[in-house]
This record gives C-alpha cells, structure tokens and sequence, in this order.
C-alpha cells in the first residue's frame, strides 16, 4: 500500500512539471472562416515570425465564453453583431472592424439543383440550414428561403445545423440533399463539397459582414493582436480572404 | 500527427483519478460505516453526474467559474486562479463528473467486508485508522482498481463538460475527444479517424492489462 502511495506521489510530481513555454497569440475565429485561416496564419506567421494558434467555434459559443474570460487574444466573428455586442458590454475595449463579406452558397450534393426554384420541390427537403437564431449564415439562408415562400411553408421542412460546420457534415453524410453554407466551405479538402453548388444572388439577402476584435485578455500578447490585426487589414491577406470565396474592400 | 491532445487527456485523466481516489476514500467510508442520516441524501446527490446531462453540469460550471460569477471573480481577484478556459477548472470538472464513479465501487466494496475482520481488528485493540489502513484497505483492492479504472476511463471519455468549460485551447484544454470533434467538425476525416482508432487502441490495451493482471491475481 506505501508503495502505491510512493508511486502516486512521483508521478503527480513528475507529471505537474510542466515549464510554460513563450505562448502564442490565440485566435478564436468563427466556423466558417477555418480553411482560409490556415493560408492567413501561416502566411502572418513566416512575414511577423509571431506563432499562433487557433481556436474555431460558432461566432455564438465563443462570444459567450469570451464574455466568461476565455483567454483568447483575438476574435474573428461570422458577423459583426457578436463583436459590436462585446464592444457595446465593455468587456473589449478596442472597436470592432470589418475584414470580410462572405458569401452563401446553395449546396446540391449528387441531386443537381438548378435553380433556387427547386427548394421548393419536395425531393430536395429537408434543407438544412443553421440555426437562423445564432448562426449569421443561418439568418441569410432564412431570409433567401423567405424570399421564395412565405415562413409558414417552411416550417417543418428544414434541419438547423448548430453552426455551418455541422450544415456540412448533414451534406456530406447525406443524410440531407440540399442545404446553405458559406462559399468559403467549398475551398474545404473535401472535394465532395467541391462540386455542386450554385451561389445565390447577394439581392437575396443581407450581406454577412465580418468583423474581428481585439480582446486584450492577455497583456502580454495585445501588441501581437494588433499587428495580426493590421495584417487582416492588408492587401495581402485581402488577396487570400478573395481566393477563399469572402468579398473585401479594397 | 499532434500527440498533445493525447498527452493531455492522459495527463487529466491521471491526476483526476489520483485527486479523486484521495477525496473518495473517507467520503465512501463514511457513507460505508458511517451513523449519519445525512447519508442517503449524500449518496443521491453524490450520484446525480450519472444522471445529469454533461451540458448541463459544463454549464452550471462555467457560470460559476467565469468572471462574472461570484466565485469565479472571488477566486480570480483574491486567488489570481482562472479556473474557466484552463487546465484546472478541467481538473475540477472532471472530478466532479467522475465522481459516482469512484465512490460507488469503494463504497460496495467497503460494505462487503465482513463485519468479523473489522470486530477482530477492535479486539486487537486497533484504532479505527489502524483498521482502517490494515484491514479494510488491503481487502478492498479490487475496489480500489475497479473505482480508478472507471474514473480514469470515464475521464478520458469526458466529452461535454470540457467542451463548455475548456474553450478547445491547444496544449490547455484541447484534450483528445475535442480534437477528435474540432476534426469531424472541419470535414477532416482522415485525421478523426487516425485520432479515434489510436485512442480505441490504447484504451482498449489499458483496460485488456487491467483485467488480465487482475485475474491472474485472482488465481
């Protein structure tokens, strides 16, 4: 039995040895941004030699952990509702600024669609869509499916994703034929999400402008936000949000 | 491949089960030997993490320990401890859901000693600690085991509870099920995959040594 103990007391010891190492600057950033991330980051890292990492989630879920201290240094939301929201609580000091406009797509899977048209055929519902309450992709997809029908019809003909990412996973499971994502999605590995698609005209609903914010939860790393920040800003990281699908100013 | 999340979520599940297996003892052999009538009201409470959805008890966690709250701000002004979003509100967590997990089997196997081995210890003129630690100890080591097996494997399980409270941070709290999670939720299949079948693997040989080196106790 004293041996257990001996045993249980190093190796609490050995395992809670843990030196901190130079953090990195930690980004939170919305669903939809992840694959033109990658491209972003690795491109900030090699041109400012500051190494991050990254953290994704629904623009919702993260606000809220924000709002509950989640140590994150910068924050690249799906719109610009959840960062003007954190700006206006004071919990963020600094003003929110737009990166991007994204664009949504109409995803069709192996059932060609043609047109918007055929949403309303029944062979292609249930759509999915995400969550309109939450998700910024979610309310532009509700308001194109309003703009074809009236609300009403709509109930019971659709499946909400929680966020785009889980819209994805129903397309490529299959378990639905059609649903709403956002046009960066499609530069995903996943060539099935490659194919099939048709983009939807921007008249059909209102534009999802991105914003991000910075957070200065940890002083150490707000210098480094803020140059991530002026490099989300630049041309060259404009020319990749581009070649991603986003919209940006010039 | 990244081993972090791995390293992490063994490193958890090892300091859960040590910490809980240190808080567990007395509380099971109170609830085992003990007079109080408080005790069916401890064990129903004690029990309710096998009920509760794990949503709910992150949810209820992150509440209390994020900076709005009263504690999570007490703890985080006079203590300078930030337990939401890192690796000790997981600690916390973890032991908090694991609970009924290490209790229950200590308490069970407690309860069948037999009277007669404690008695005759008391005959000895034993303290109740030295019974405790001579008798009642050395005879309940298939608890012991069956009780840190089932939390540590229930930790490494741990999927809802981290999701609220750890906030997905590589190296802090992107244990093994988020990264497995962040990976399905990015389409990357193949790598879901590799993390699964390797985390299916390692449990599986875990537990398959456990039982086997049991057994062969057991004769």
């Amino acid at each position: 039995m004293k041996r257990v103990f001996i045993f249980c007391l190093v190796f609490v010891g050995l395992i809670s040895c843990n030196s901190k190492k130079n953090s990195p600057l930690r980004i939170a950033a919305a669903a939809n941004l992840r694959y033109a991330l990658d491209e972003l980051v690795d491109t900030f890292e090699i041109s400012s030699g500051v190494p991050c990492e990254v953290v994704i989630s629904s623009s919702g879920k993260l606000t809220a952990q924000i709002e509950s201290g989640a140590p994150f240094d910068i924050f690249l939301s799906a719109d610009m509702a959840y960062p003007n929201y954190l700006y206006e609580k004071g919990i963020v000091k600094s003003k929110p600024e737009k990166y991007a406009t994204g664009a949504l797509v109409l995803w069709g899977g192996v059932n060609r669609i043609s047109g918007l048209n055929d949403l309303l055929k029944e062979e292609y519902q249930p759509i999915a869509i995400a969550n309109p309450e939450t998700a910024p992709y979610g309310k532009a997809a509700f308001e194109v499916l309003k703009s074809l029908n009236s609300e009403e019809y709509w109930v019971g003909k659709l499946v909400y994703g929680e966020s785009i990412s889980q819209v994805n996973q129903f397309l490529i499971s299959g378990a639905v034929s059609v649903g709403f994502t956002s046009k960066s999605v499609i530069f995903s590995d996943s060539a099935l999400l490659k194919s099939s698609w048709i983009s939807i005209p921007d008249s059909l609903y209102s534009k999802v402008d991105q914003g991000f914010v910075i957070l200065n939860k940890r002083p150490d790393q707000k210098e480094n936000a803020d140059i991530f920040g002026e490099f989300l800003l630049s041309k060259q990281a404009k020319d990749i949000l581009r070649r991603y699908g986003y919209t940006t100013e010039m | 491949m990244d081993w972090s999340p791995f390293i992490l979520t063994f490193k958890l599940a090892c300091i859960t089960t040590l910490l809980l297996g240190l808080i567990s003892i007395p509380v099971a052999y109170w609830l085992a030997y003990g007079k109080s009538k408080f005790r069916t009201i401890t064990e129903a409470i004690l029990g309710m993490p096998l009920v509760l959805p794990p949503t709910v008890i992150g949810f209820y966690l992150l509440l209390a320990f994020g900076n709005q709250s009263l504690l999570g701000g007490w703890l985080n002004n006079t203590l300078g401890l930030h337990l939401a979003f890192s690796f000790s509100g997981l600690v916390i967590g973890s032991m908090i859901y694991s609970f009924p997990f290490m209790v229950y089997p200590l308490v069970s196997g407690f309860r069948n000693i037999p009277l007669s081995f404690r008695e005759s210890g008391r005959v000895l003129g034993k303290s109740e600690l030295n019974i405790f630690y001579h008798i009642i100890l050395p005879n309940s080591k298939q608890a012991l085991l069956t009780a840190a097996i089932l939390s540590f494997a229930h930790t490494i399980g741990e999927f809802g509870v981290v999701l609220m409270i750890g906030g997905n941070i590589p190296n802090e709290t992107r244990v093994a099920s988020i990264a497995i999670y962040d990976y399905v939720e990015s389409l990357n299949y193949s790598m879901a995959n590799r993390y699964s079948l390797f985390l299916l693997g390692v449990t599986f040989f875990i537990l398959l040594s456990v039982y086997f080196v049991n057994r062969k106790r057991n004769g």
